[in-house]
């Protein structure tokens, strides 16, 4: 019984690791995995992804923005390419954990860890995000790529002998953007909701996180936000309660996403209706 | 004055911020084995048999130890001193474990991580018992609680106190407005940064060592002794550096298995307990729930109080049959109320044990107390501020429980003067708003003791002596906490002494050096430790005094201590301490020293009153401190930057009891949910207001110096500041602790 530690810098020398068996372990900002030793394995491989240069890029790629996946969040919440781009996932970034966990934990590592409360994955749901996957050795450097949404749905996120290098998300002229949170505390909280909205003036997405195992797209809701805002903390309130019936919460998160919707439609610069 | 009163910095301070300070957990030790602890996964359960053979399989591994193969002496963890009689319920591994977390069994092992691997290899069988998990249940399992054997049957009340005062009967009858409350408070851990750790190693002397962070070496050493079956002179106890206690540490829970490992394998052993375990397998907050009925007159002065509480202690009695009494004594200190009727019970659940933390039962009665007033005076249309400058206590006040004179009590300048700093009129008066975000002020005053007078051994021996080098070693059972202590009682002898604190060299707490001492608690260690320090320092002073006098050749009433030297009153001859040394040393005089006794001989009250401004926000719930302000009757503050420091920390734990903490026991299960600091909430730096403080010093004439406590008292009023205020800001009469969203927007109703 043997624990081994790689820390590839190229490409190919991960994919070689990515199809040991049994599969080894990702860990880049280590937020997560650290404080879970009993998630740590006690034989394998570690796979440290922080020396993986590509992985640390932010650019212009495609007619829109790429993010790295092993980027940290706190680098998301300042980086002006970002703002410029994608605002609604430097908005998400910077509602992320605690000022300590944003400078170590990695978009990457945040959808990886498939959390019901992760921050960022509404923000890239939203955003109509698509995930960069890299396969093992075997599949000739081939990349896969799939929506942020259809990721959050394999288990394990992302799936066998792969690893996130990470997003494309699409530009969008003239973007506006909202990220806002409900936690027990200001932070670090877990997010007991979420709601993020990004898209041109009238075709916003709306998509809200904690209330489920992956972010949902609120339709009704998503509809009346787009012709205004009237009815639409209505239609937060039904959506929790579709979405989560009968669980203990369900009753608070039904009232608690009225004041969320509020606080969207003021960060949209919208005046709260009922 | 050149040290009292001086906002003089931590001692140890430096080291600590620099991390050169060596806590427990980072002491090297040759030959250290690890202990690691198997604890039930049941909320109530028999251990039926236990396998160890996988997990001996490793050479590793050093034994297995479980209730068939340890030491089954019951004890108590809460006894403090040599001979004291306590319920004894509690055996270090009980062959029925009572609560999720008890102590199964300990794997020893060459490593930590060898010790902890070997948990999974242990295979228990169980049989699991009906547990009984809240304390109304545990109340309707009534019957002695110990058979006649002695035995514990865990059966309940575990204590059971009445109090009667006047004709409360009578007092109610005639009021003109009688309100009755309920109101409850969660179970609360003390989250010290620090976890649960001891150390024991073999002596030569055939003794056993144990280094733990404890709060009193001498209770440690009885404790240990018991659970052991030896005589307390076989353990030799010292008091390493703590990472916080706030009653936490107050209670050996590891020690007792480190010390039997460590005198069983002959070898150094140490056991530390992770974030979980310190949640699960330690101690807490007991939870008390309160019903107050309480008789106005007109003009709101209080005729008649009934109240009763049911207070959960959990898994084992600790000390909580001292709750039903300690919580009496603090809620009959505040208000001056001619008839008084009380009855306070405490109950066994299959819930972790409870035990000391912060306040000792106060938080939770005072909370009880403060909320039942508010919601008096908004019933009875009285401003809060009024109606309790209407019923405070005054100087010289007796207090009804103990028959003590409350001493130089201060509380109505606290209120009044509070009041006035805060601008209550004027903010009580403002709108709280109907839109969105409410907005409310609230306040609550708060009696607590100092020490442990009239009880049994209120006593410290001290002491002082110089050194060849002109220092002045302090020996005494000093137990700094973390907040200070040792700076504050270097502080009191450097004053009288005329040096500085930093020429103080402080020995801690060590059973072979230190005479007796209750250690750091109940408020006790600047009123009772910095009176025996003020004592020992006047008795080294006059040896000092006596000494240079023959150096000098001067009567020693000729002479001062003063400026780091003893010298001459009217400023001739100068002897600086290390030149006093040496001159001595070449005469061969011994050097000066002086120890002394001092005995507490009164218990004053400490007395505060907290203020407290929130914004509440109506769609979600959520609740923030805007502002605060604490006014504390401290008699003499001996180091005012350690003091508010005190508070500042009392607000954050008080405002966590008010909105966030809640281990939260599963009523079905018993499965903690806080037993993370991802899921127990506490109101961390973003949540704390601005803290303003105000000290009222208006002396103690027993206290060192004036002084008097501030420890305790700083958390106990928080609670029910906070809570009040959302209640004023919504027009509301929330009573169930903490106030999570869930709880404040059932309160607003459908919306």
């Amino acid at each position: 019984m043997t624990l081994a530690l790689v820390s590839p810098s190229a490409r190919r020398d991960l994919e070689v690791v990515l199809g040991a068996d049994p599969a080894p372990v990702l860990i880049a900002g280590g937020t997560d995995l650290l404080i879970a030793p009993a998630r740590l394995p006690a034989a394998g491989i570690i796979v440290d992804l922080s020396r993986l240069a590509e992985l640390s890029v932010i650019d212009e790629r495609e007619g829109g923005l790429f993010v790295g996946a092993a980027v940290t969040v706190a680098r998301l919440a300042r980086e002006p390419l970002v703002h410029r781009l994608a605002p609604v996932l430097a908005l998400a970034a910077d509602d992320f954990g605690s000022v300590q966990i944003r400078n170590r934990a990695t978009i990457g590592g945040n959808i990886a860890n498939a959390a019901a409360a992760a921050d960022l994955a509404p923000a890239l749901v939203a955003a109509g995000a698509e995930a960069v996957l890299w396969t093992a050795a075997g599949g000739g450097g081939a990349e896969e790529r799939l929506a942020v949404a259809a990721l959050l749905a394999r288990r394990p996120v992302p799936g066998r002998g792969r690893a996130i290098a990470g997003f494309l998300l699409p530009r969008v002229a003239a973007p506006r953007a909202a990220f806002v949170k409900l936690g027990r505390r200001q932070e670090p909280a877990i997010a007991r909701l979420t709601l993020a909205a990004t898209g041109p003036a009238g075709a916003l997405a709306l998509v809200a996180g904690a209330i489920g195992p992956a972010p949902q797209r609120l339709a009704a809701a998503e509809a009346a936000l787009n012709a205004g805002g009237a009815g639409l903390l209505a239609a937060l309130a039904a959506a929790v309660g579709e979405a989560i019936p009968g669980r203990a919460s369900a009753a608070y998160k039904a009232r608690a996403i009225r004041g969320l919707g509020a606080d969207l439609l003021e960060r949209l610069g919208t005046e709260a209706l009922p | 004055m050149t040290a009292v009163g001086q906002r003089h910095p931590m001692l140890d301070g430096a080291l600590k911020a620099t991390g050169a300070l060596a806590y427990a957990a980072d002491l090297a030790i040759d030959g250290l084995v690890h202990g690691a602890v198997l604890t039930s996964p049941h909320a109530h359960a028999r251990v039926l048999d236990l396998d160890a053979r996988a997990a001996l399989a490793d050479p590793a591994v050093l034994g297995v130890f479980w209730h068939a193969n340890m030491p089954a002496h019951r004890y108590n963890s809460a006894v403090w001193f040599e001979g004291q009689v306590a319920p004894e319920d509690e055996t270090m591994f009980p062959a029925t474990p009572r609560h999720i977390g008890d102590r199964v069994a300990v794997v020893v092992a060459t490593s930590m991580a060898a010790a902890e691997a070997a948990l999974d290899r242990i295979a228990v069988r169980y049989e699991e018992l009906p547990p009984c998990l809240t304390p109304e249940e545990a109340d309707r399992a009534r019957g002695p609680v110990f058979a006649e054997d002695g035995t514990p049957t865990f059966l309940n009340p575990i204590d059971e106190l009445d109090f009667l005062r006047g004709d409360p009967d009578a007092g109610l009858a005639r009021a003109a407005a009688v309100v009755e409350t309920w109101v409850t408070t969660p179970k609360t851990h003390h989250c010290a940064v620090e976890p649960h750790v001891a150390i024991a190693l073999p002596e030569a002397d055939g003794r056993i060592r144990v280094l733990s962070p404890n709060q009193s070496v001498h209770a440690t050493q009885v404790v240990v002794a018991r659970a052991l079956g030896l005589p307390a002179r076989d353990i030799h106890v010292v008091k390493t550096p703590i990472g916080g206690s706030f009653g936490g540490k107050a209670e050996p829970i590891l020690e007792p298995i480190a010390a039997e490992l460590a005198r069983r394998l002959a070898r150094p052993v140490r056991l530390a307990y992770d974030r979980r375990r310190t949640f699960t397998s330690t101690r807490m907050r007991a939870s008390a729930r309160v019903r107050i009925r309480t008789g106005f007159d007109a003009g709101g002065r209080i005729l008649a109080r009934e109240t009763e509480t049911l207070i959960d202690i959990g898994a084992y009695i600790t000390g909580g049959n001292w709750l039903p009494g300690s919580m009496l004594q603090r809620h009959v200190r505040l208000y001056a109320i001619p008839a008084e009727r009380y009855r306070g019970r405490a109950v066994y659940t299959n819930t972790p044990p409870t035990g000391a933390f912060r306040g000792y039962g106060s938080p939770q009665i005072n909370a009880a107390g403060e909320i039942h007033l508010d919601i008096a005076a908004a019933r009875m249309g009285h401003d809060p501020v009024a109606l309790r400058l209407a019923n405070a206590v005054g100087p010289g006040a007796i207090e009804p429980y103990s028959g003590l004179d409350v001493g130089n009590a201060r509380l109505r300048e606290c209120i009044a003067e509070g009041a006035a700093a805060f601008g209550w009129a004027a903010r009580r008066a403002a709108p709280t708003g109907p839109g969105r975000l409410r907005r409310g002020v609230g306040m609550a005053a708060a009696a607590h003791i100092n020490g442990c007078y009239p009880g049994s051994d209120e006593a410290t021996t001290m002491t002082l002596a110089l050194r060849p080098d002109g220092r002045v070693r302090m020996v005494s059972a000093l137990h700094d906490l973390g907040c200070g202590s040792n700076t504050t009682l270097a502080q009191i002898a450097a004053e009288v002494l005329g040096v500085t604190p930093a020429s103080l060299e402080i020995v801690e707490a060590d059973t072979d050096l230190c005479g007796y001492d209750l250690g750091t608690r109940a408020s006790r260690m600047t009123y009772a430790q910095g009176e025996a320090t003020r004592r020992t320092a006047l008795a080294l002073g006059e040896a000092m005094r006596t000494a240079a006098g023959l150096v000098l050749n001067r009567g020693a009433g000729d002479l001062v201590c003063e400026g780091g030297a003893v010298r001459d009153r009217d400023g001739g001859a100068r002897l600086g301490f290390a030149e006093l040394a040496r001159e001595l040393g070449r005469a061969a005089i011994a050097l000066p020293a002086a120890t002394l006794t001092h005995t507490a001989t009164a218990n004053p009250s400490s007395h505060a009153a907290h203020f407290a401004a929130v914004t509440v926000d109506a769609l979600t719930g959520r609740v923030r401190v805007t502002d605060y302000l604490a006014v504390h009757d401290i008699g003499r503050a001996i180091n005012p930057m350690l003091v508010e420091g005190q508070i500042h920390g009392g607000v954050q734990i008080g405002i966590g009891m008010a909105l966030f903490e809640d281990v939260a026991n599963d009523p079905v299960s018993g499965r903690m949910e806080g037993r993370s600091l991802a899921r127990y909430i506490l109101a961390n730096s973003l949540e704390m207001p601005p803290v303003a403080v105000r000290l009222i010093e208006a002396g103690e004439p027993t206290g060192p110096f004036g002084a008097k406590a501030v420890g305790e008292i700083a958390t106990i009023p928080v609670a029910a500041a906070v809570v009040n205020a959302v209640n004023h800001a919504l027009g509301s009469e929330l009573t169930h602790l903490p106030l999570v969203p869930e709880r404040v927007l059932a309160a607003l109703g459908e919306g």
